[in-house]
């Protein structure tokens, strides 16, 4: 097996569904390629499910130093992961547009008539 | 004439908002307020009113509402005053004040259609890799959003949210308020609050998916 078969390989080999030969190939080579080995130390580091688990915590950089970096890692090997971070960067930023008060079409001032019922419903009246 | 709101917040519990202690020239105000100065209300109302406007109408949705609450608000800091210490800014006290008038309302309102939130959170496999890949969103997004094309699409989505969730999105990521204040207006654990915020998040990016990948 060389590199780019393993990375065609990865997701298999990780789900659990490689079969026998070519999961032996794939431990083989992660054990002679350096880069190769790294990159398969970076997948068993953390899952997908615990990075999202955590994802708002990282988006507001409120994670130890040592987790973030096991956090940038594994976004750095998986697309899975990177494509729904910024997804959801992106939802929150949908939320902040679309209930900006330009957004809303807040007028400039309070209107006059609404004013006016304040100040006369604080009155009593 | 609407009824003003009991749940007026200390002014240390509002302290805990993210802006900070009330300036000089608010302090001049509130001498005025807390004198009976009408003419000071009225500045008082014009200067906080639309953003308190902001604030009603991004929880209640509705524009007749959130005008009736917005006057609530400002009936109920009128009738408060005197408890304000000015320990923090009357924004962030005025603030507090309409969430908590928002609230009340929303307490008595019939349930709305809503989505599942749970069956709109990602599925992981076993082993903890996501069940489905995960596709790139467009770019073209971006450029829809910043048009301001996606504004009702996305408030539509937000709205489909079981309040459970719409309610901590509002008020950590549309009004600003840190957690600790979110899970105390809520009635939530400070945990909880996050959590909610978090899957609400998730939600509404399911909830938008559809709609980015037939720009693909």
């Amino acid at each position: 097996m060389n590199c780019e078969q393993l990375m065609s390989a990865a997701h298999d080999y990780f789900l659990r569904t490689l079969p026998a030969g070519p999961r032996a190939e794939f431990d083989a080579h992660a054990e002679s390629c350096p880069a190769c080995g790294e990159f398969v130390r970076v997948c068993r580091e953390i899952t997908c499910r615990e990075v999202n688990e955590f994802l708002d915590r990282y988006v507001a950089g409120d994670l130890p130093p040592e987790r973030m970096a096991v956090f940038e890692r594994h976004l750095s090997i998986c697309s899975d992961c990177l494509n729904y971070l910024e997804s959801y960067k992106f939802a929150l930023r949908a939320a902040q547009t679309s209930f900006s008060a330009q957004a809303l079409q807040l007028p400039e001032s309070m209107p006059e008539e609404l004013v006016r019922a304040i100040l006369a419903a604080s009155r009593g009246e | 004439m609407t009824q003003p709101t009991d749940a007026v917040p200390s002014a240390s519990q509002a302290a805990k908002a993210p802006a900070g202690a009330s300036t000089a020239g608010e302090e001049e105000l509130l001498t005025q307020l807390r004198g009976g100065c009408p003419a000071a209300f009225e500045r008082l109302v014009r200067a906080h009113g639309v953003a308190l406007m902001a604030t009603t109408r991004r929880i209640l949705r509705d524009e007749h509402e959130a005008n009736d609450a917005l006057q609530e608000t400002f009936v109920s800091a009128y009738r408060a005053m005197d408890r304000f210490d000015g320990r923090c800014p009357l924004g962030a006290w005025l603030q507090q004040i309409a969430v908590n008038a928002c609230l009340m309302r929303l307490r008595s309102r019939r349930r709305r259609a809503e989505v599942e939130v749970e069956e709109l959170l990602p599925q992981f496999t076993t082993y903890g890799q996501f069940a489905e890949h995960q596709e790139r969103w467009t770019e073209a997004a971006d450029a829809r959003l910043e048009r301001g094309e996606m504004a009702e699409l996305v408030r539509a989505a937000i709205d489909r949210l079981p309040d459970k969730f719409r309610l901590p999105l509002v008020l950590r990521d549309l009004e600003g308020l840190d957690y600790s204040l979110v899970a105390e207006r809520l009635g939530a654990t400070h945990n909880a609050a996050k959590i909610r915020v978090h899957r609400a998040r998730q939600a509404l990016r399911a909830l938008l998916e559809p709609h980015m990948k037939e720009h693909l």
